[in-house]
C-alpha cells in the first residue's frame, strides 16, 4: 500500500469535492425532475427513502435493484458485527500478536458502538466463538492485503449521507484511512469484489464522495483490496473518477423513481433473486437448455 | 506424494503432527516451490485467455468460476459437472455432507476454546450465527431422525485444541486467483491456516475431511497450496488433510505439487469454458454415477437403479454411508456466475 505517488493538492481536492456535490444535485434535477424530491419540511417515512449503498454499485440487473426485497438487508447483522469487531481489534493490534489475541484483548473493553455491545450480549457462547473466528479470519485477510501495515486508522462506522433536497440516502464503508478524517489522503476498501477497472473507478468515486461528502476534500486515492487475493490496487481520485460515482448514483436513483422502466439483465444471479418467481425473463434464462 | 498418516489409534494433537512434519521440511524445498509460482501463474493465465478466445463468440457474459468442487467433478465426468454446477437443483445436502458441515463447526468451536457438551445445540448456534438458516433446518431434521448423528465427531476434534497462538490459527480463510483480467476466477475457502508470511513462519494449510482418505483430497490440498502461494507470494510449506478417524495426512509442498495443481486447474478452466460455450459434455461412468443428478437419464450410468438400490440411493442424492468427501455440498456463493 505505497503512497509514494504525490496526490493532488488539498485545494484541488477540496474544489473537486464541491464540484462533485453540485453535479450530483444538478444531475438529479435533470434526470429525476420532481421525483424523489423532498417537499418543504415534510420528511417521508423511512420506508419511502431510496437507499443506495456501495453494495448496490456493481449489481448486474437494474430490475432487481429497482424492486428491492422488503425483507432483506444487503448484509446480515452477523457480517456487520464481524467486520466491526475485526476493525476494533485491528485498531488495537500491536503488529505482532495474532488476530485472536488482539480480539480477545479488545473484547472486554468495547463500549462503543453500542449496537456492537448489544449484539455481542445476545450471542450464546458457541455463536460468539463463531463470530470471533470470522472476525479473526477477516483480520488476517485484510492484513495480508496491506502487508501488515500499522498506520491505518480503521473505520467501524459506515458513512451515511442524505442527498440535499431528495429522499435519497447514500451509504458507504471505507475500512480504513490515512490522514485527517475530514481530508484523508487514502481510503481503503476491502471486499470480496475482484479487480475490474470499470467497476473500480465507480466504487472509488462513490466511496470518496459519500465518505467525504461533508468533509473538506476528497482523498488523493482509494485502495481497493480483494478478499482472498492478497491484491490491493490503487485508484487515483480525479474529477473523472468522481463523475463515475455521481453517474451511478443518478442511474440507480432513476431506476427506483420509475421501477418498471428498469431493464432486466438475466444471468446466473437470477437463481438467488427475490423476483425470480414473478420474473419471466429470469425464469426463462434458468430453464434447462436456455 | 500422498503424505504421512498419523493413524487413527491415538488422537495426536494437530499441533504435534504439524510441528513434527515442519521440522523435517528441507528449506530448499520451500525455496524451489516459491520460485515456480509466478511462472505457473503466467502459464495458467495464458491458457485461460486462449480458452476464452477460442469460444469468444459463443460464451455467455459473466465470470467463469472454477471452484474446487467443479474441478474435481470435471476430472470425473463432464456431464456430472454440468449437471451439478451448471444446473444445480438446489437440493439440500445429504447426511454425509451434513456431517462435513458439522465437523467444520466442531473444529471451529474446539479452536475457539469452546466446550462441546451438547454438540447438536452448539452446532445450531454456530450455523445460526453464520446465517445458515437452511442448514439449521437440515441439522434439525437429521438430529430428529438420529439424535446422536454428530456425536462421534466430537472426540477426534479434541486434537485441535491448544494450537499455539504464535501460529495465528485462523479458520475459513479465502484464497482466490483471478485470471484473464478477472474473466476466470478460482476461489477456495481453507478450513484452517497456520503460520505464513505475516507471522514470519512456514505456512500450513489444513483441510478438514469427514470422509475416508481419497486421492481427490490430495489434489484439493495441492490446489489450495497453489492459491495460497499466489495470494501470499510464498507457498505454504505443508498441506495437511485431517480426518477425524484417520488422523492427519501431511504433505510437504514442493515445486512438483504446485506444477500438477496448476496443470489440473488450467485443464479444468479449458474444459469448463468449452462446456459453458455449448460443447456437449462427455460421459465418463464411475463410482460417482451414484450421486449424479443425471444418473436416471444417462445411458452411460453405472448407478444401480433406484428399485435395486433402496430408497437411500435415489440418483443425485448423497448416499448415506457412501464415503466420498466430494459429496460435499456447494453453497450458493460457489454458484455458476454466467
Ligand atoms: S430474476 Fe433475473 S432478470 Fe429477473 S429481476 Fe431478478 S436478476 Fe433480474
Ligand atoms: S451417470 Fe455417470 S456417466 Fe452419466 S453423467 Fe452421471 S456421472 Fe457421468
Amino acid at each position: 500500500m505505497s503512497d509514494q505517488v504525490a496526490g493532488a493538492s488539498l485545494e484541488l481536492r477540496s474544489a473537486w469535492l464541491g464540484a462533485a456535490r453540485d453535479r450530483l444535485v444538478d444531475e438529479l434535477d435533470r434526470v429525476l425532475g420532481d421525483a424523489l424530491r423532498l417537499e418543504g419540511r415534510r420528511r417521508p417515512p423511512w420506508s419511502e427513502w431510496v437507499a443506495i449503498s456501495d453494495f448496490d454499485l456493481t449489481g448486474r440487473c437494474a430490475g432487481r435493484f429497482a424492486h428491492p426485497d422488503p425483507d432483506s438487508s444487503p448484509r446480515s447483522a452477523t457480517t456487520l458485527l464481524t467486520r466491526a469487531l475485526a476493525k476494533l481489534a485491528l485498531g488495537a493490534w500491536d503488529g505482532t500478536e495474532s488476530p485472536g489475541s488482539a480480539l480477545r484483548r479488545v473484547l472486554p473493553t468495547i463500549t462503543e458502538p453500542t449496537w456492537v455491545v448489544d449484539a455481542l450480549e445476545e450471542l450464546d457462547p458457541a455463536a460468539r466463538v463463531a463470530v470471533q473466528s470470522s472476525a479473526e479470519a477477516w483480520m488476517a485477510d485484510v492484513l495480508t492485503s496491506v502487508r501488515g501495515r500499522r498506520d491505518l486508522r480503521w473505520q467501524v462506522a459506515r458513512s451515511r449521507v442524505e442527498v440535499p433536497g431528495r429522499s435519497i440516502r447514500l451509504a458507504a464503508a471505507c475500512d480504513a484511512r490515512l490522514g485527517d478524517p475530514r481530508r484523508p489522503t487514502t481510503l481503503l476498501v476491502h471486499s470480496g469484489r475482484l479487480p475490474d477497472d470499470a467497476h473500480d473507478a465507480v466504487v472509488a468515486g462513490f466511496v470518496s464522495l459519500v465518505v467525504c461528502f461533508w468533509g473538506r476534500a476528497v482523498p488523493e486515492r482509494v485502495r481497493l483490496s480483494s478478499a482472498g487475493t492478497g491484491i490491493a490496487r490503487r485508484v487515483v481520485v480525479t474529477p473523472e473518477v468522481l463523475d463515475r460515482g455521481v453517474d451511478r448514483i443518478v442511474e440507480l436513483a432513476s431506476h427506483r423513481a420509475v421501477p418498471d422502466a428498469a431493464p432486466l439483465t438475466p444471468g446466473g444471479w437470477c437463481r438467488w433473486c427475490h423476483r425470480l418467481e414473478d420474473c419471466t425473463v429470469g425464469r426463462a434464462h434458468l430453464e434447462p437448455g436456455a | 506424494m500422498d503424505g504421512v498418516h498419523t493413524g487413527p489409534e491415538a488422537v495426536v494433537p494437530l499441533a504435534v503432527a504439524v510441528d513434527d512434519a515442519l521440522a523435517s521440511v528441507p528449506p530448499d524445498l520451500v525455496d524451489g516451490a516459491e520460485q515456480v509460482l509466478s511462472g505457473l501463474l503466467a502459464s495458467v493465465d495464458d491458457r485461460a485467455r486462449s480458452a476464452l478466445d477460442r469460444v469468444a463468440d459463443r460464451l455467455p457474459a459473466g465470470v467463469v468460476r472454477v471452484p474446487k468442487g467443479r474441478i474435481a467433478d470435471l476430472q470425473r465426468c463432464e456431464r456430472l459437472a454440468v449437471a451439478r454446477h451448471l444446473r444445480p437443483d438446489g437440493r439440500p445436502p445429504g447426511r454425509a455432507a451434513l456431517r462435513g458441515v458439522a465437523l467444520d463447526r466442531f473444529v471451529l468451536l474446539a479452536v475457539g476454546g469452546s466446550a462441546l457438551d451438547e454438540p447438536t445445540a452448539e452446532l445450531l448456534s454456530v450455523l445460526d450465527a453464520q446465517g445458515e438458516e437452511s442448514l439449521c433446518d437440515q441439522v434439525l431434521a437429521a438430529a430428529t431422525d438420529d439424535l446422536g448423528v454428530f456425536d462421534d465427531l466430537v472426540g477426534p476434534v479434541e486434537s485441535w485444541r491448544d494450537l499455539p497462538e504464535e501460529w495465528w490459527p485462523r479458520l475459513q480463510t479465502a484464497a482466490t486467483v483471478s485470471l484473464a483480467d478477472g474473466r476466470v476466477v478460482c476461489s477456495g475457502r481453507l478450513d484452517a491456516e497456520l503460520g505464513g508470511p505475516l507471522v514470519h513462519r512456514a505456512g500450513v494449510v489444513v483441510e478438514v475431511k469427514s470422509s475416508s482418505p481419497s486421492p481427490a483430497h490430495v489434489e484439493e490440498v495441492a490446489l489450495y497450496a497453489l492459491l495460497v502461494g499466489w495470494r501470499d507470494g510464498v507457498p505454504p510449506a505443508l498441506v495437511v488433510r485431517w480426518y477425524p478417524f484417520h488422523g492427519a495426512a501431511v504433505m510437504p509442498v514442493d515445486a512438483g505439487v504446485l506444477e500438477s495443481a496448476a496443470t489440473r486447474l488450467a485443464g479444468a478452466v479449458e474444459v469448463w469454458v468449452e462446456l459453458l460455450a455449448g460443447r456437449e459434455p462427455r460421459e465418463v461412468p464411475g463410482p460417482w454415477c451414484r450421486w449424479c443428478p443425471d444418473a436416471s437419464g444417462c445411458p452411460s450410468s453405472t448407478a444401480p437403479a433406484a428399485q435395486d438400490a433402496g430408497a437411500d440411493r435415489v440418483p443425485g442424492q448423497v448416499v448415506d454411508g457412501f464415503d466420498d468427501g466430494e459429496a460435499e455440498w456447494e453453497p450458493p456463493e460457489d454458484g455458476v456466475d454466467t
